[in-house]
């Protein structure tokens, strides 16, 4: 299997295709898209569009379900909610009923994917601690579980016979007979752990490896664009803070 | 990306974070704290927070992010490593000067910024050297931080270890050098100088007593407050105070909507800082009550009904406790002021061994600790974290603008040596020596005075009294 894995791409297209193009030689590939494929980003509309032609799968995030009213965006913080509304306005009837379609969550064979966790993935649970990746292991029986929703990319690697979990801060390794993964994926448009660049994984069982990917894009051109729009100038800032 | 501090020894470090394992490691760096300085410090891959501890107290805290320094508060501090993404712990011994130059890298602006590539370093050093400065160098790029610390032109090394051997005799400067060379050959370092030596504690600073066996959340972060709005005694809806304010008004643009017309549109906003809450009338027709009074800016306990027209709003706690304002931390200093005398000397870390750490000195510089009183005459400096007694040990005390002062203040127009007291002739007397800012003794500008017992001195927003 040799999957690509994307996430939290908040309708920022050039980040997408930035992703996109800079992923065409490790096909084929089957492309998972895990969720918040809008919110916060000026090209929502685009965003949908792009990840629906390639996607082998996408799942609804949180800012998803709220553009499309399913879950009230009272929880969300000031900015994010001016952007839930900006982009509902920004989205046809089809584009909000695709959204409101979405699947929550995901499970092929070893694989399970889920926007924030597949534990009761409609409550979105921020997963952040050793603690809590002990608890998604102890729930779902696959090797591999993957999610998004933070914007700060994590794996973690369980010893099945020991139980013994550790954080693994390396960007590339080779999987291990024996071991389970949670791996978050990190943020495609809006990454948060200091690096602006566009986080992906790509995975190939076969060959035993997973590697994080970061590509640089073109952020002037998507921060000119939510200003243009007159979403929170915030919102342009934090693409190049990486906060 | 992580910056290693420089450190004495590694005490403990942890993959496995929890808040539970974090109240633990910080517990144990309290403890050590009581003979030498300590730090935690909980990194993840995108940032390192850290906060210092000093003889039971917890001194400072700060964010390091991409070699960025910022200072921050312990709140900032407990609530950010909460938010981090699998972050990791590590508790470490520091010595004074460590977190001395450590304070400053967070609290202080330098004087110069610059590339290796656009300045000759060795002649920085030289000048700092002939003109007898006292300033902290660093050099940093990527991970490597390396400072070099200068007492009236004389070099006290504090570096970050690298693998690199150096002859044992060689001087703490040339160590210094011969680390950022090696390291500068790939990319230039950005060296710094700072000239502005004196630090101070975090705004949320508190001295910890022995018996204390809580968390330390429970001290500096309490749940968010309820706001009950109730009709005739019923509730009618409810809120969690957990953002910076909540409007109340009749407008439904508001947080708390009171469809009453003897309501203003904005009456009233509840208000959170530092973690105390306030509720603050909007210039409203019908005026703003609380428990029966009407106020103008009041600070909120748990249970306060607030009475707006008809309604009531009861604001009630949810346990933990308010940071109370202004506490005063009782034996602190406003400001660390390390003299070079109280500095033990520190030995370069040379990567194949760590030295041994040199002698302490076994008398504390006044400048560093309040002392008791004796029968030396002494200045008190008032101070809103406390008192700061100064001893007056010999016939003459300076107080200036100077970090070498007896009596460091700042403000604009003081001089180096602003004023001096005197003992002369069995007579304590002060005089103004420089600057533009006025000596006032009691009240009165003064070019000389004698001083008595319990006389009061101002200078610019500065008050100390003179005790016999």
């Amino acid at each position: 299997m040799r999957y690509l894995l994307i996430s939290d791409i908040h309708g920022n297209l050039e980040a997408l295709q930035a992703t996109l193009d800079a992923a065409e030689h490790l096909m084929p590939y089957q492309l998972m898209c895990l969720g918040d494929i809008v919110g916060y980003g000026a090209d929502p509309a685009a965003c949908i569009n792009l990840v629906g032609d390639r996607a082998n799968l996408m799942l609804a995030g949180n800012h998803d379900l709220a553009v499309a009213g399913l879950i009230p965006h009272e929880g969300f913080n000031p900015v994010a909610r001016e952007s839930v509304e900006w982009t509902r306005q920004n989205l046809t009837n089809e584009d909000r009923e695709l959204l409101s379609g979405l699947p929550l969550e995901y499970i092929d064979g070893d694989y399970c994917f889920a926007h924030a966790s597949p534990i009761d993935p409609m409550s979105f649970h921020y997963v952040r601690t050793l603690e809590d990746v002990a608890g998604v292991f102890a729930s779902i029986g696959q090797r591999f579980c993957f999610v998004g929703h933070t914007h700060l990319p994590a794996l973690v690697a369980m010893n099945q016979a020991s139980g013994r979990m550790e954080v693994i801060r390396e960007p590339k390794i080779c999987l291990k007979d024996g071991f389970r993964y949670f791996i978050n994926v990190g943020s495609i448009g809006q990454p948060r752990d200091n690096n602006p660049d566009a986080c992906m994984v790509f995975l190939d069982d076969e060959a035993g490896a997973l590697e994080f990917l970061r590509v640089s894009y073109d952020i002037t051109a998507s921060q000119e664009k939510i200003l243009a729009h007159g979403l929170p100038s915030f919102l342009a800032e934090r693409l190049l803070l990486a906060r | 990306m992580r910056t290693i501090i420089p450190c004495n020894r590694l005490l403990e470090s942890h993959e496995e974070f929890s808040q539970d394992k974090l109240d633990e490691v910080m517990h144990h760096a309290l403890t050590a704290s009581t003979a030498q300085p300590s730090c935690v410090e909980v990194y993840d891959q995108g940032e390192q927070r850290f906060v210092f501890f000093r003889e039971r107290q917890l001194y400072a805290a700060g964010v390091v992010r991409g070699g960025q320094f910022e200072n921050t508060s312990i709140r900032d501090y407990l609530l950010g490593t909460s938010r981090m993404n699998f972050p990791a712990i590590a508790c470490y011994e520091l010595n004074s000067a460590i977190l001395h130059a450590l304070l400053i890298l967070f609290q202080k602006k330098p004087a110069l910024r610059v590339l290796t590539s656009l300045v000759d370093l060795d002649q920085v050093l030289d000048q700092i050297e002939d003109d007898g400065k006292s300033c902290i160098v660093s050099a940093a790029r990527d991970n490597f931080l390396a400072m070099l610390r200068y007492e009236r032109g004389r070099a006290t090394a504090l570096c970050h270890e690298l693998s690199v051997s150096v002859p044992r005799e060689s001087s703490f400067r040339d160590e210094f050098l011969v680390k950022i060379y090696t390291i500068t050959a790939a990319q230039p370092l950005t060296i710094s100088l700072f000239e502005d030596l004196l630090v101070t504690y975090a705004e949320d600073a508190r001295t910890i007593p022995e018996d204390f066996a809580n968390r330390f959340d429970s001290l500096y972060l309490s749940k968010p407050p309820i706001v009950s709005l109730q009709f005739k005694g019923r509730e009618v809806d409810h809120w969690v105070f957990d953002r910076p304010r909540l409007n109340i008004g009749r407008t439904p643009d508001n947080d708390v909507v009171i469809d009453n017309l003897a309501v203003s549109r904005l009456h009233a906003v509840l208000e959170e800082e530092k973690g105390c809450y306030f509720v603050r009338d909007c210039d409203s027709l019908n005026g703003t009550v609380v428990n029966g009074q009407k106020v103008g800016r009041t600070r909120l306990e748990d249970g306060d009904t607030i009475s707006i027209g008809k309604h009531s709003i009861v604001f009630r706690r949810q346990g933990g406790r308010d940071v109370p304002a202004g506490e005063s931390v009782a034996g602190f200093d406003q400001t660390m002021i390390i003299a070079p005398e109280s500095v033990p000397p520190v030995m370069p870390a040379v990567p194949t061994a760590r030295p041994e750490a040199a002698p302490q000195s076994t008398t504390r510089d006044a400048a560093m600790s309040p002392t008791d009183p004796s029968k030396n005459p002494c200045l008190v400096m008032r101070t809103e974290f406390g008192d700061r007694v100064i001893e007056m040990r010999n016939d003459r005390l300076v107080i200036g603008n100077d970090m070498e002062a007896d009596v460091a203040i700042e403000g604009m127009f003081i001089a180096r040596e602003h004023a001096e007291i005197v003992r002369e002739n069995g007579r304590v007397l002060l005089r103004k020596l420089g600057g533009l800012r006025r000596v006032r003794v009691d009240g009165h500008a003064v070019r000389e005075a004698e001083l008595k017992n319990h006389s009061e001195i101002r200078i610019a927003s500065d008050l100390f009294v003179f005790e016999e």
